[in-house]
């Protein structure tokens, strides 16, 4: 098996060791729920030891609502967590710093070899049917969710819209409750869970005919670290052995073309093509000093 | 020159201010504490509360 593959693994594993669970029916709320996991990964789920970064950024972002803009729901949600709003701008510095962090190591990395909804698509995809490729325009998508749904109205209605809509959270948080519940009782599921479940459905069946369609265009995760990977210090480029045969093309998950733009926002750094490439004319890794004499790497036309 | 020299500053820019960033927010907030609230969110978001 590849090594991305095993990282891929350890990384799902990582996010989700709290098997106590089982035995205790009471999600984990200790230290650790206080510290973000690099990638997508819901902190409702049953097993998950770490918090999201999107759904802490909201819920830094909601604690801040005024109340007086807040929704019915929102005020509950303010209410309910009262207690930590002196914690909220201290939270929304840390999960911040920390996206920010992971960002300018290293770009989206993570997306590519540890994020477990992201290895979930890798694995989809690889289902025999007929595959449909994206429209490039779709990738803006995420970049909407990430300032609409997880931050800006978060902050004007103090919901977590983004997190209200994501189909990880049902996957990982919903369905598993539902299955195996908390000790605590929980009232009888409503439209909303059902309209969750229609939106996991709908981007499982994506999933399995084009490659990461929710990386690709609705990932606010993705699309902070994309932000940042023109600038981070993980670094691609592709040398002049490119010959644009499109190998690299063929193998990459998010259907770019790596001699067009090397540090490309949409690049999961997979390195897929990397290790396709017959001529061996991609090369990565990080990048030190000042000198700034190595950029931009990508080849000529002809 | 120069703007070559700045572009391959701004990581390190931006690597201190994050840095810095999550820093502070660990240390005001408390080490653990600052999203300790997050989990009651949770169970409205995904519907079950």
């Amino acid at each position: 098996m590849r090594t991305r593959r095993w990282t891929q693994i350890a990384g799902t594993l990582a996010a989700n060791p709290w098997f106590a669970y089982f035995s205790t029916r009471t999600i984990y709320q200790g230290r650790a729920k206080g510290l973000c996991f690099p990638g997508f990964n819901c902190y409702a789920c049953p097993l998950a030891l770490f918090s999201c970064p999107i759904g802490s950024l909201q819920h830094s972002l909601a604690m801040m609502s005024p109340q007086k803009n807040a929704s019915a729901a929102g005020r509950a949600v303010i209410q309910a967590t009262r207690q930590h709003a002196s914690y909220s701008i201290a939270a929304l510095l840390y999960v911040l710093g920390f996206i920010g962090l992971v960002g300018v190591v290293t770009g989206r990395l993570v997306c590519g070899w540890i994020c477990p909804f992201g290895f979930l698509q890798d694995l989809l995809y690889k289902i025999p049917s007929p595959k449909l490729r994206l429209p490039q325009w779709m990738r803006f998508g995420k970049y909407v969710a990430l300032v609409l749904l997880a931050m800006l109205i978060p902050y004007l209605t103090g919901v977590h819209w983004y997190s209200r809509l994501c189909p990880a959270g049902a996957l990982e948080g919903a369905v598993p409750l539902e299955v195996i519940p908390t000790k605590a009782t929980l009232p009888a599921v409503g439209w909303f869970f059902w309209l969750k479940i229609a939106i996991l459905v709908f981007f499982l069946a994506w999933m399995v005919v084009s490659k990461r369609p929710f990386c690709r265009t609705a990932c606010a995760l993705g699309a902070a670290y994309a932000l940042l990977t023109p600038v981070s210090f993980y670094r691609m480029s592709v040398n002049n052995n490119c010959d644009r045969c499109d190998r690299c093309r063929e193998v990459c998950p998010v259907d770019i073309n790596i001699y067009d733009n090397a540090n490309s926002p949409e690049c999961v750094r997979c390195l897929s093509c990397k290790k396709a490439c017959p001529a061996g004319a991609i090369i990565s890794g990080f990048r030190l000093g000042l000198s700034g004499g190595e950029e931009e790497t990508t080849t000529s036309a002809e | 020159m120069s703007g070559s020299f700045g572009k391959a500053r701004a990581p390190y820019i931006l690597l201190a201010l994050f840095v810095t960033m999550l820093v502070a927010g660990l240390l005001w907030g408390g080490f653990g504490k600052v999203l300790a609230g997050g989990i009651v969110i949770c169970l409205d978001c995904i519907g079950l509360i």
